[in-house]
């Protein structure tokens, strides 16, 4: 797991101890993210590397347009009760729009939640790095959403691997560490809050209850 | 919601008030959610306490978590089985003994305090000799704290494994092993420092 020592996070990022403490007393940082390991001056907490510069960002992007309450909701590890129309996913640049086009009939549905279009973004990002067509990337989709949606949680590592020559994905509890043999090749590891933040962040407004 | 008051020997079960006010001896056996609790006696509660205010001039014992807007603490407040106090201020006077975390934006005390750790904004211990009596005979062991963390720390009279900041200021009668700190460090010289890392400025 790619880990941040809590003095390079305070440094990177600029914030205070008392703005990490506030956040985690206010919910928008889960207590599970910082992991405690000993270090030689006695301990020293580390963090899930991306998952928390990704959270810390939108916390400060979002932090003088709504209240902590309105925050904590949004950034709530639980998947938001907010859906998007299918007709408005066209807005998010990050979607493939072969994708979107591809979804009426691999995942046909009125409306998307956070997770669902979490996955979406995931897959159409793997599919421009390996340049898959887009059968490919739609088929990928469709195996993927029904095992991504059973942890009912954003709080989730997307692994996306390849064996056989065929994509498959992985979905765990973030954060978690998974070692494969030799014969699979990890392609990316992204870490679907992460996603989600970036997509609150950019397209609150789309989200409707 | 209503208002509680136990004034001799009471039991309660926990629930939601506007104000429940301790002034014998009560105990509660589950939740609390109130706007104010007022302790000027003796309170033992098992279950957790979600509350504006949170004044503690008596005896409490507490089991499980507290999330307080204000706690102020003249008498002594403990929490058994390491759980955490969480407040936006803490004003403490008396003593709060804590096998666990102490969260709080300012934390300005001049009692004493037993914690593993606290951690906040603005975090200021100085145990010292006190006029209150009860202070005075519990005070003769400096607050001890394993670790705090804070952007602007102020101590005296506080034995710590590690404190981390960005502007620490160690006054007379400490004892901390590790200091990392970020901004402006002084130490007394009446105090002892291990070890010092980080990028700071000294300034005596």
């Amino acid at each position: 797991m790619n880990l941040i020592s809590k003095k390079d996070l305070l440094a990177i990022t600029g914030i205070s101890y008392g703005q990490l403490y506030r956040w985690k007393r206010e919910r928008l940082i889960p207590e599970e993210w910082f992991i405690k390991q000993s270090a030689y001056t006695g301990q020293e907490t580390f963090f899930p590397r991306e998952q928390i510069l990704s959270r810390i960002h939108s916390i400060l992007d979002l932090k003088d347009n709504y209240s902590h309450e309105e925050l904590a909701k949004m950034l709530s590890p639980e998947a938001s009760q907010s859906k998007i129309n299918y007709e408005d996913l066209n807005q998010i640049d990050e979607i493939d729009k072969n994708l979107i086009e591809r979804l009426p009939e691999v995942y046909h549905k009125e409306q998307y939640d956070y997770l669902e279009t979490a996955l979406m973004i995931a897959i159409s990002k793997a599919a421009v790095t390996l340049r898959v067509s887009d059968d490919e990337a739609a088929e990928l989709f469709s195996r993927s959403i029904a095992p991504a949606l059973v942890h009912k949680s954003i709080n989730t590592t997307c692994t996306i691997f390849r064996m056989d020559q065929r994509l498959h994905t992985l979905f765990t509890q973030s954060p978690a560490n998974t070692e494969f043999d030799s014969g699979i090749t990890v392609i990316d590891r992204i870490p679907l809050n992460g996603i989600v933040d970036h997509v609150k962040t950019r397209y609150i407004s789309l989200f409707v209850k | 919601m209503r208002d509680f008051k136990i004034e001799g020997l009471g039991n309660i079960s926990g629930g939601e008030f506007d104000t429940l006010h301790v002034e014998g001896v009560g105990n509660c056996s589950s939740n609390i959610k109130a706007k104010e609790i007022k302790i000027q006696g003796v309170f033992n509660c098992s279950g957790e306490i979600e509350t504006d205010s949170l004044s503690c001039e008596g005896v409490a014992n507490f089991k499980a978590n507290i999330r307080a807007k204000k706690i102020y603490v003249e008498g002594v407040l403990s929490e058994r089985r390491g759980t955490k106090i969480e407040a936006e201020q803490i004003t403490c006077e008396g003593v709060i003994k804590t096998g666990g975390e102490i969260s709080a934006d300012v934390l300005n005390a001049e009692g004493c305090i037993d914690a593993d750790e606290i951690v906040g904004d603005y975090i200021k211990i100085l145990s010292h000799w006190h006029k209150n009596r009860l202070i005075m005979v519990l005070n003769k062991i400096r607050s001890k704290v394993r670790i705090i963390e804070a952007t602007t720390i102020e101590l005296s009279g506080v034995k710590a494994e590690t404190v981390n900041g960005k502007d620490i200021k160690i006054g007379a009668n400490c004892q901390i092993d590790n200091i990392d700190c970020s901004g402006i460090l002084s130490i007394d010289p009446a105090s002892f420092v291990g070890k010092i890392t980080g990028e700071y400025t000294r300034r005596d």
